[in-house]
């Protein structure tokens, strides 16, 4: 075990980390904003995946491109999932919330099997193998890039939520939701944007992805467990705490599968999961709700 | 309904009723259909659908495991998938590489489970996380061990492990033919539903569904959550080991994705939603429904991708979610009345004598003439103090007022008192014992009762099942029995014994809450505003029942805001102003205290007062009537 090979683990894995935090922002606003934990967060992301697939099969685009050209018809999805499904269980008991949106990666996962069949897609572009190189460490140029966009369009939302007025209201309702209609907020409306928001945003982390990974009918599952693992550890419904969570998330995992180099090594990442919760019960930065 | 019932269990009148009250429960009910598949499968069915009903009953018996803690405990696991696993690979490898016979192994693997349950559920369980940390937790157990076991040599790694049919028979639990795996299931199905049942006819049934339907009621019960908690999940983890090691022999063959996968977890979920959780034939109803139903979709589609028959399962489940809330079986229950067969009726002996209320046993140091000592008490939340620093005593036999504006920090005291959280700084005594930072159910094991301003109402319980289940912590079924009577009959709601505890009205929930506390055998019972919104008539009634209890022994501390309620009842009052003792005394010297009327009106209004006064000075200033 040598300590360049540690050091590129953990840099790819910080990368990594960088476009998780992403996609887990997305899904810990909509629990903030609704109370909603989607455990169909991954499949839609894996629609926007097989989107950029098409789009880029089309029309030779590069990934990122193609991202941003689906973010229309991915708030649409967001939208109307929101309107048929979410918005019925909105305040239910936590396991009627779960068991739906199990229901509805199911349904989601077995149609992208039936359309698209089980085989392995991916998107070729010149950026592809690309790499730079620092020292004895060698970074992908598209994992970099895509963190960076990743990053950038945290950043975005970061802005969005405390600098706008509609970002005041967003966090006014996942203050309180009583209180923020009270305050003359449309809470419904925003909980629809919300979540047709966060799916959109879903587009731009799976245009990042598809310029290095691949897609196949059980990513969504993948993304999904992971990006829930990410919300809890770091806090439910706090966005900072997921933001941490996922670049810690990242880099545990690149480590771990470095440092035990057999089937097993994703073992050791949901045992420090655990042992994460057992000292910061409340998230990482212990901010957390607790109920 | 009372009396009508069929199977009113009542010990004591015939010792068989209970067995026979077993009988007809749905325990059993779900055993027969299960037997009723058996019958058919074996009379009509050819070789493959043997088989697919042996795997059926397997689902079915892991979904009636996993409804222990999900359905019945309210607490949604992730992690049944490393307990089938566990099961089933201690059951592969122990029997194939050192020869143990598979039933010996299969208690090791249930052994194993329940101890992995056990350290799954201590973070969550013990620092009362939600639900959904609970869920990620388990799923995160779930991964690790597919993880886990995927890399270990010994156990076959990503390839599985075979197990060669040498030996067959029942002590092997191997068979040449199908029939006899079939038979096999079906014991194990039995057995599960039947012990289910008797657990759930038990204490444990009346303390797991307090424990789901509301945990700050079933904690100042006296119910210890942790251990509520912990013994389901462990009973649940080893019984789906079990049904692992079946599995195994059935198949022959193991690997991670079969016995891990997610997929066992998804569909348990599935099956059990979709039947109806948190009864016994619901998800043996979900189950016989949906498994053939998605084999034949496995057939038909065969030509297509392998996997996407799973479409039907995730419409099913949606559609059952937004349309059918209860499941299957609520959908039987309304299409054929509540009650078309018996459920377990807990019996309460009615007409109970007005003797005095029992106490606890450990409370036998009541000739201390100081029941409470608070020195110094304060609380803060992150930066806001909630409550500063509060000195007070409580005397032996007292009925003491706690007054004061809204946010003194009159219920933040009651809290600290009841073990909702610890005290930030300062002592706390109960007759000169400590009981800062006790839990709440060891509160209320060392005498402290308290109700709650907003009532806490155990939603699926009758009057009488709630009252007697706030009796049953270290107490026995028979004793809890009579405690209930005695209360129910001193509180007045004795009529409504077998109402529901979310139909009362507002006035009876409050004697609910009263009523719960005195279930549970206090010398100390704190009644936190049990008046607020009640009709004068009402409020009287109260009153009076106060005084009684007083009368018994019971030393009460109350916070009101109905003021001529508090001026009538209390012996001696104490004002909290933000935080702090601002007065102390008898009622007519604290409703005259400038400093009370000035925390209560402002201190303009104390001046329109003080002339008022001196205008009238016959006048009572005591009328300062409700909230302020």
């Amino acid at each position: 075990m040598s300590m360049e090979l540690l050091l590129q683990a953990a840099v790819s894995g910080f990368l990594m980390g960088g476009i998780y935090a992403l996609i887990a922002l997305a899904l810990a606003l909509v629990f903030g904003v609704m109370g909603v934990l989607n455990f169909a967060h991954g499949d839609l992301l894996m629609v926007g995946m097989y989107g950029v697939v098409l789009i880029c099969a089309a029309t030779n685009l590069s990934p990122f491109i193609a991202g941003l050209l689906i973010v229309p018809a991915m708030v649409l999805i967001g939208w109307v999932v929101f309107i048929l499904l979410i918005r019925p269980i909105v305040g239910s008991a936590p396991l009627v919330q779960a068991q739906l949106t199990i229901g509805m990666s199911f349904v989601i996962q077995s149609a992208a099997l039936l359309w698209f069949g089980a085989d392995l897609f991916n998107v070729r572009s010149e950026l592809g193998s690309s790499s730079i190189r620092l020292g004895d460490i060698v970074i992908s140029a598209p994992l970099l890039i895509g963190c960076l966009v990743a990053l950038l369009a945290s950043g975005l939302l970061a802005w969005f939520l405390s600098a706008t007025i509609w970002g005041y209201r967003i966090r006014a309702t996942a203050e309180d939701p009583v209180m923020a209609q009270l305050c003359g907020v449309p809470v419904q409306r925003v909980q629809r944007w919300v979540f047709a928001g966060a799916t959109g945003s879903l587009a731009i982390a799976a245009g990042c992805l598809m310029a290095f990974y691949h897609v196949t009918p059980v990513v969504g599952l993948q993304f999904s467990v992971l990006s829930l693992l990410i919300v809890v550890l770091g806090g439910l419904g706090d966005l900072r705490g997921a933001m941490v969570a996922a670049l810690v998330l990242g880099v545990a995992e690149a480590m771990t599968s470095a440092i035990f180099n057999s089937a097993s090594a994703p073992a050791a990442l949901y045992i420090l999961f655990g042992a994460a919760l057992l000292l910061r019960p409340h998230g990482l930065l212990g901010r957390g709700a607790t109920v | 309904m009372s009396g009508s019932s069929k199977t009113v269990a009542r010990p004591g009148r015939n010792r068989w009723a209970p067995f026979i009250g077993l009988l007809r429960s749905e325990g059993a009910v779900a055993a027969l259909l299960v037997w009723v598949v058996v019958a058919i499968t074996l009379a009509f069915l050819n070789a493959y659908w043997v088989s697919v009903v042996v795997m059926m009953l397997v689902w079915c018996y892991l979904c009636t495991a996993w409804n222990l803690i999900g359905g019945y405990v309210g607490q949604v696991s992730f992690g049944h998938g490393a307990f089938f696993g566990v099961g089933a690979y201690g059951t592969a490898y122990l029997s194939t590489t050192h020869g143990i016979s598979p039933w010996l192994s299969m208690l090791v693997g249930m052994a194993l489970s329940a101890v992995l349950a056990v350290i799954a559920g201590y973070i969550p369980f013990r620092r009362n996380l939600s639900h959904l940390v609970f869920a990620l937790l388990t799923l995160a157990l779930a991964y690790a061990v597919f993880y886990g076991v995927s890399g270990v040599r010994a156990l076959g790694g990503t390839n599985g492990m075979f197990m060669p049919l040498d030996t067959t028979g029942l002590a092997a639990m191997r068979f040449q033919d199908l029939w006899p795996y079939l038979i096999v299931v079906a014991v194990f199905n039995t057995v599960l539903l039947l012990v289910l049942q008797v657990l759930l006819n038990s204490r444990y049934g009346f303390i797991w569904r307090a424990t789901r339907d509301n945990e700050a009621a079933a904690a100042a019960s006296g119910i210890n959550l942790l251990k509520s908690k912990q013994l389901a999940f462990a009973i649940s983890a080893a019984a789906t080991a079990a049904v692992g090691g079946f599995y195994a022999q059935f198949v022959g063959f193991i690997d991670p994705h079969s016995a891990l996968g997610v997929h066992v977890i998804i569909q348990i979920l599935l099956f059990s939603v979709v039947g109806g959780t948190g009864t016994l034939l619901g998800p043996v109803v979900g189950t016989f429904a949906l498994f053939p139903l998605g084999e034949i979709m496995r057939v038909e589609l065969m030509s297509l991708e392998a996997g996407s028959h799973q479409l039907v399962y995730g419409a099913a489940l949606v559609v059952v979610i937004l349309l059918l809330p209860g499941g299957l079986i609520g959908l039987l229950r309304r299409a054929m009345g509540r009650r078309w067969f018996s459920s377990f009726k807990l019996f309460v002996p009615e007409g109970a004598a007005a003797e005095p209320l029992p106490r606890r046993r450990g409370s036998v140091a009541e000739n201390h003439e100081k029941v409470l000592v608070a020195e110094g008490v304060g609380r803060d939340f992150g930066g806001v103090v909630a409550l500063r620093s509060v000195d007070l005593e409580v005397r032996r036999g007292e009925i003491l007022g706690l007054i004061g504006p809204n946010g003194a920090g009159k219920t933040t005291f009651f809290n600290l008192l009841g073990g909702t959280f610890p005290p930030s700084r300062g002592r706390m005594e109960l007759f000169g014992q400590g009981i800062g930072g006790l839990a709440p159910h060891e509160c209320t094991h060392r005498g402290i009762a308290r109700t709650f301003q907003i009532t806490q109402t155990f939603g699926t319980f009758t009057v009488a099942e709630a009252v007697f289940t706030a009796a049953l912590p270290e107490r026995t079924f028979d004793e809890a029995r009579e405690i209930a009577a005695q209360v129910l009959a001193r509180v007045g709601l004795d009529v409504r014994r077998d109402v529901s505890c979310a139909e009362l009205t507002l006035s009876e929930q409050r004697r609910l809450e009263i009523a719960r506390a005195l279930a549970t055998g206090p010398s100390l019972l704190l009644l936190d505003e049990v008046m607020a919104g009640l009709t004068p008539t009402e409020v009287t009634s109260v009153i009076a029942l106060i005084r009684g209890l007083r009368a018994d022994g019971i030393t009460v501390v109350i916070i009101e805001h109905v003021m001529h309620a508090v001026m009538e009842l209390c012996d001696r009052i104490v004002v909290l102003d933000a935080g702090e003792v601002i007065a102390e005394g008898l009622p007519a010297e604290v409703s005259r205290d400038h400093r009370v009327i000035e925390a209560y009106l402002g201190k303009r209004a104390q001046q329109v007062a003080a002339a008022a006064a001196s205008d009238n000075a016959d006048r009572q200033g005591g009328r300062a009537d409700d909230d302020v």
